[in-house]
């Protein structure tokens, strides 16, 4: 009854519609983020009522993950950090003419991944709350370095030049006050590294810059095909094909909602190495293999209901956002945590009802708004090109209203241009910035609470198996191949066998 | 086909050539900062320095490896085109005209970065989406009517939606 209520209810469905809308807004341009749109709309909310209030904020946080697909495909350029691994195959595919086809798959994959992590949301959270509590500093450290393997499966070409881009990553994310002893590390005297490199400038710097300098030259120029709207909708051959990425993605991708601390991108780059790996056609990925696309989009929005979990079950947010979102719960007088079940339920079923009306419009939204995102692609580029540059110093400002972030935006794109120019791959470095720092921390938090013993590291379940996970992706590939020569000498006859 | 892949093979081997001496030298100039770090707090914990001192070690290596590895395909590529008997090695660098478009609007860009808390968001970024515009747009297409049209809607635009809806702030022109 409360559902059909919560349904019918039109002005609670309106804000809905204006969270998803904003949201897909706020994730579609670089520089504005999920985060921020929460943050920014939270107390736009404070006149609502607490149900219609989280149902508005909601649809920002699923529209701000969804919407960074958008530009990560059609321009190479990803509008959220979760949205970096879609470019992958997105932007690709785009260059082919199946710009339509990318986005269409990036919304049902966003679809089918929310959906799937709000029906865990709905049906075993509190279970699911439990293996949040069991991550400590080694199982943190354990999973970023499991993550980190993943630069093999995105270096593209030159697996050296991907291990020197991801360095460089986490080069990055050393500047700053170090976590635990407080020392400054590579500030140089300068006030404003002292809060490190900001993820957003150099996503854009990294991502945008290269991109943009890239399209004025004769081999950008050329990329400009046709797009063919027929292919939208994805056929139903390829929902098979695609059913167990999508599934294992969504999977991926709310376990890794559910654990606090991490987010969308870490989900989008593991589930796009799963995706890779289980391929029968590994080596189509990074050249327009939709089904990159999919396994990065199921997981990134597969972590909004995962996220949601601790928050609500044990009030513990799951990534950035949801730490917001605890804000803005507060706000409204309620408590996360066990109590909010028995002593709020009505106010539950309306988050839960909400997610998943948010996910349906966020869905319909992009399907009807493909045929003109599409016509981007038909922008020129001497057009294009000054308002990409423009959002670009515009969303790098934006984030902390810091002009110092502008000049670090635009000295780390030029880099990545010569960078890109050289082969290097850019992936890699969002990667090191982003499991660089929880990598470090935890490894030196872990070594604290077992003083000094290494062996914490081997005692410990969940670690053990990110740490043999990691070895076993580190290392597979080469004892395959050890191990292919080897059958294939042994069942090659000898000379003397063939006579 | 193949002088044109030839030209760009060594194009992209100059360009990892040219990373990854910078590199090398920045590892080198890091390793001394971490160096100076303060070391664990008790015995057997890390301190702030050790994964740097890791990484940047790493970095240093990794980027010799590609240093060595560029400068002798140079190299050999140099021998092979002087041995086929050519003056001089495939031309690797970008047409004059490319290169002065990318280091044209990079320039811009940082005057832009430069100037925009200064005069204001408005005025520059109103000036810097003309210009560029008619800067990139090809002599027999270029339309300075419709670069200030681009010009007023970009800028009217961002403005309307990052300080108008969304109230973030952007630089205004600051007349002290």
């Amino acid at each position: 009854m409360i559902v059909v209520d919560l349904l019918t209810n039109l002005p609670l469905l309106g804000y809905v519609l204006l969270g998803t809308t904003m949201g897909l807004i706020f994730g579609s341009l670089p520089g504005l983020t999920a985060t921020m749109g929460v943050a920014l709309l939270v107390p736009v909310t404070f006149s609502l009522d607490a149900t219609a209030a989280l149902g508005m904020l909601l649809g920002v946080y699923v529209g701000g993950i969804a919407g960074g697909a958008v530009s990560a495909i059609l321009l190479n350029i990803p509008g959220t950090p979760s949205s970096v691994v879609t470019t992958l195959d997105g932007f690709p595919m785009a260059q082919k003419g199946q710009g339509a086809k990318a986005l269409g798959w990036a919304v049902t994959a966003s679809f089918v991944g929310g959906f799937l992590s709000w029906a865990v949301l709905v049906c075993v959270a509190p279970q699911l709350a439990r293996f949040a509590l069991s991550f400590g500093p080694p199982e943190y450290a354990g999973l970023a370095l499991f993550g980190l393997t993943i630069i093999a499966s995105i270096s593209g070409k030159s697996l050296l030049k991907g291990i020197v881009a991801g360095l460089i990553g986490i080069a990055l994310s050393f500047v700053g006050v170090d976590g635990i002893t407080g020392d400054l590390r590579f500030t140089f005297g300068e006030v404003n590294l002292m809060s490190g490199i900001a993820i957003m400038p150099a996503l854009i710097g990294f991502f945008a810059i290269p991109e943009i300098l890239q399209s004025l030259t004769a081999a950008g120029r050329v990329l400009r095909p046709e797009i063919n709207l027929k292919e939208l909708f994805p056929s139903l051959r390829e929902l098979k094909a695609a059913l167990g990425n999508l599934v294992r993605s969504s999977i991926i991708g709310t376990l890794v909602g559910i654990v606090p601390a991490t987010g969308g991108n870490v989900a989008s780059f593991l589930a796009y190495d799963q995706a890779r790996r289980t391929s029968k056609d590994p080596e189509s990925f990074g050249k327009g293999n939709y089904q990159g696309v999919v396994a990065s989009e199921a997981a990134n929005n597969g972590v909004t209901g995962g996220a949601l979990i601790p928050l609500l079950t044990l009030g513990i947010p799951g990534d950035s956002v949801t730490a917001v979102l605890l804000g803005g719960l507060m706000i409204h007088g309620l408590q996360p945590g066990p109590n909010l079940f028995t002593e709020n339920a009505n106010i539950v079923y309306g988050i839960f009802v909400t997610l998943l009306v948010a996910n349906i419009f966020m869905a319909a939204i992009q399907f009807v708004g493909i045929r003109g995102f599409v016509q981007i692609l038909r922008v020129p580029t001497h057009y294009l090109a000054p308002v990409l540059l423009t959002l670009a110093i515009v969303g790098s400002y934006a984030l902390n209203n810091s002009v110092y972030d502008v000049w670090v935006m635009l000295f780390l794109g030029t880099f990545g241009y010569i960078m890109t120019l050289g082969g290097f791959p850019m992936a890699p470095i969002v990667l090191g910035l982003v499991l660089g720092p929880i990598l470090e921390s935890e490894l030196r938090r872990s070594l604290i609470m077992s003083a000094g013993d290494w062996s914490i590291f081997v005692t410990r379940p969940i670690t053990v198996v990110f740490l043999i996970l990691s070895v076993a992706v580190a290392a597979g590939p080469t004892v395959m191949r050890w191990l292919r020569q080897a059958r294939s000498a042994r069942s090659t006859p000898t000379r003397g066998e063939s006579l | 086909m193949e002088t044109s892949e030839r030209a760009r093979d060594r194009k992209r081997m100059v360009y990892q050539v040219v990373v990854s001496g910078f590199l090398v030298l920045a590892g080198i100039y890091l390793i001394g900062v971490a160096r100076a770090l303060p070391g664990p707090s008790f015995p057997g914990a890390l301190g702030p320095k050790a994964l740097p001192l890791g990484a940047f070690s790493i970095l240093v290596i990794a980027n010799l490896w590609l240093l060595g590895t560029g400068l002798a395909w140079l190299a050999r590529e140099r021998r092979e085109a002087m041995g086929a008997g050519e003056s001089k090695p495939a031309p690797g660098r970008a047409s004059q005209p490319e290169w002065l478009k990318i280091g044209g609007v990079l320039a811009s860009l940082f005057v832009y970065a430069w100037i925009w808390h200064r005069a204001g968001f408005l005025v520059t970024s109103f000036l810097f989406v003309t210009g560029i515009s008619a800067f990139l747009t090809p002599d027999e297409k270029r339309s300075w009517l419709r670069s200030i049209l681009l010009g007023l809607m970009v800028t009217g635009a961002i403005y309307g939606l990052f300080y108008g809806l969304l109230q973030l702030p952007l630089p205004y022109w600051d007349w002290r």
